[in-house]
């Protein structure tokens, strides 16, 4: 079903004098109902109120333009999350089997960035497969520690350790930006640390990467084994190579100097600030973290208690 | 002060989570062999179905949970 409407508004100038302005809105429909339009309908636009996306009529097809509706004005950077090392995790359904639905179907095709800020105590930082800690879950992606504790952290990916990380390229309780890059062109995983443009890790997977089955959620603080006791800022995501963006994703071109910021212009794919869109205070319950990127799903608390944190970078 | 208390898997029914931190049953931490598990609280009254059981600081329960008992010593690909 289809509907219209026109809605007026009225603007006052400095004398008072008031002239209206008739703001026509645009048709509605809904997904299911999306009306056929033809050759001489070009441009005829719908909002879809369902999925609240834009449909524009080209002259044969529907060209559709993403919205999530709800808007999130930039603020300065003021909240954290922190996991006490003990139960607390929070997790992402973030399928990326070649079933999925957020990379490339072929492994060769798999383009991605995944960002975050993070200042690292002690276990595990992240990783993404499915039901940790279970003999049939080994991970696709993982960052921990050399042991089952400690402050040396080393990745996993594609069956293997690909590198283990120096104390200068993660610095143990401090600040550090971690991004992890996947490019179709090459098959190169790359990982950038605190902003160098020159990759930390540069892994060719030869275009199949191994334990793809397993690539089901995304786990902050939690791992195949273990959990972590960190501090966590700033999650973002995209399905696409981002390296050739690190500072404006860093915040900085000068590595070592960057700090959270806005990354919207760069249309993340899921973009959780960790407190500064959810009505955060320092020490609450830090719950459901708000995606306000694109389509990804929100951040859940997988266990225990994670808190909102005012110690940022 | 957050308050961490070990109990044994058969007293998860008792558990009131209203009174603790963690959500339900499916989301807590169980020892390896699956007879333990722990709940946390920052109230300075201990809910009573956790009267009489030791209770641990941060610290002190992460030292617990580093154990063979809590966190396997072969992790992935060691």
């Amino acid at each position: 079903m289809c509907g219209t409407g026109h809605i007026g508004t009225f603007i006052t100038n400095r004398s008072g004098h008031q002239t209206k302005f008739n703001m026509s809105t645009l048709n509605n429909t809904t997904s299911s109902n999306r009306p056929t339009l033809g050759g001489g309908d070009i441009g005829k636009s719908y909002f879809e109120t369902d999925t609240n996306n834009i449909l524009v009529w080209d002259g044969s097809s529907w060209q559709i333009y993403q919205s999530d509706g709800v808007a999130y004005p930039w603020t300065a950077n003021a909240y954290s999350v922190s996991y006490d090392g003990t139960d607390d995790f929070h997790t992402i359904v973030l399928d990326g089997r070649s079933t999925g639905g957020v990379l490339a179907s072929n492994d060769t095709d798999i383009e991605m960035t995944f960002s975050f800020w993070f200042k690292p105590t002690d276990g595990v930082i992240f990783t993404w497969t499915h039901l940790p800690g279970t003999a049939t879950a080994t991970p696709t992606i993982q960052l921990t520690p050399t042991s089952s504790g400690g402050t040396t952290y080393k990745l996993y990916l594609d069956l293997n350790y690909r590198h283990t990380f120096s104390n200068s390229e993660i610095v143990p309780s401090a600040w550090n930006h971690f991004m992890l890059t996947r490019s179709k062109g090459t098959n190169v995983w790359q990982v950038f640390c605190n902003g160098n443009s020159t990759p930390v890790v540069s892994y060719n997977d030869g275009g199949s990467l191994g334990d793809r089955s397993s690539m089901q959620n995304l786990y902050i603080s939690r791992g195949y084994w273990g959990y972590g006791q960190h501090i966590f800022d700033h999650v973002a995501f995209w399905n696409t190579d981002k390296s050739s963006n690190l500072a404006a994703i860093y915040g900085s071109s000068t590595p070592g100097s960057g700090s959270p910021s806005d990354i919207s212009s760069l249309l993340p794919y899921g973009w959780w600030r960790m407190g500064d869109n959810n009505g955060a205070s320092n020490g609450g319950a830090a719950g459901t973290i708000t995606n306000i990127g694109s389509t990804a799903p929100d951040m859940g608390v997988g266990g225990g208690s994670p808190t909102y944190s005012t110690d940022i970078k | 002060m957050r308050t961490y208390v070990i109990i044994d898997v058969s007293e998860v029914g008792n558990v009131d989570f209203d009174a603790v931190l963690e959500t339900s049953a499916d989301t807590l931490r169980y020892s390896l062999d699956g007879s333990k598990t722990f709940v946390k609280f920052d109230s300075d009254t201990t809910p009573s179905f956790l009267d009489g059981k030791t209770q641990y600081t941060h610290s002190e329960i992460l030292t617990i949970l580093a154990t063979d008992e809590w966190t396997d010593p072969n992790p992935l690909g060691e």
